[in-house]
């Protein structure tokens, strides 16, 4: 099973170990994580952003527009006041690039 | 995409329920940046981090190909943004794993509200999320030229690399 998890400032990629029996803790203890990926950077989402994700929002409310539905992502973690980015390094052909790392969550208060 | 409304500590939150991306893509240098309504604005209004790939260099050291079938690149998202380009395949390191030949997108177009840092987006879920489809033309893009390849972690996992999702 593939685990991303955000736990000060590192995305793990890992194995999620088994309750060791029935009736112990739901929580699954997890493993050590073969490889990490340190955020780089956490990025406020633009005003602008956050504007035009409310009108969308209005819009698939209103049954007006569902374009995107199904389709694509919203990249911000959910959380009280919510609204931003985190940015990984991948290496793309020899060069190094920022990149948002799409967690397909978001939230707008 | 579907809504629901939280109510975690008394302040109440719509969360927005996506179904994430596949795709990994980034502007080109020389890309084009679009109003929402499809006008060309200064590349500067995208918003995109300093450092844009440089395909020329990258094409020049055979260090990617294009892909080997016409096609386009062509995401929205659910705010609006959307991007348009071409698939390529290369080389592409992520986590301490290095894919050898996997496929992404360099994009062309694209209506971005960025943050001034990032370069693009790397998107984590199944190969039916994919967004490079047969053809040239990404105003004709529908389910029936959509064209399903394996995204970079499960790239790895047909490598051999990481072990399979479960």
């Amino acid at each position: 099973m593939l685990v991303f998890a955000l736990l000060t400032g590192v995305i793990a990629t890992g194995s999620l170990a088994a309750p060791a029996s029935r009736g112990a803790s739901r929580q699954p203890a997890l493993v050590t994580a073969p490889n990490t990926i340190p955020i780089t950077a956490v990025v406020p989402r633009s005003q602008r952003k956050k504007d035009q994700l409310n009108r969308h929002i209005a819009m698939i409310r209103a049954g007006v527009d569902d374009r995107w539905a199904g389709d694509g992502a919203a990249y911000e973690f959910f959380g009280p006041g919510s609204g931003v980015e985190y940015a990984v390094n991948v290496t793309v052909a020899g060069q190094n690039v920022s990149v948002i790392f799409d967690t397909g969550r978001s939230a707008a208060s | 995409m579907s809504l629901s409304s939280l109510t975690p500590e008394g302040q109440q939150l719509l969360e927005i329920r996506a179904h994430s991306s596949s795709d990994l893509w980034f502007p080109a240098r020389n890309f084009t940046c679009l109003s929402l309504n499809g006008t060309a604005i200064d590349q500067a209004e995208c918003n995109f981090g300093p450092t844009y790939f440089d395909i020329t260099k990258a094409s020049t050291a055979g260090d990617l190909a294009p892909l080997n079938v016409t096609n386009n690149f062509n995401i929205s998202y659910g705010d609006g943004e959307y991007a348009t380009g071409t698939g390529y395949i290369g080389s592409v390191g992520f986590a301490g794993i290095t894919v050898a030949n996997t496929e992404f997108s360099v994009v062309e177009q694209a209506y971005w509200e960025g943050d001034t840092v990032t370069d693009g987006l790397i998107g984590f879920a199944n190969p039916l999320l994919t967004s490079i489809f047969s053809g040239s033309d990404p105003t004709v893009d529908n389910s029936t030229n959509a064209r399903e390849y394996l995204p970079w972690f499960y790239q790895a996992n047909a490598d051999g690399l990481v072990s399979p999702c479960e």
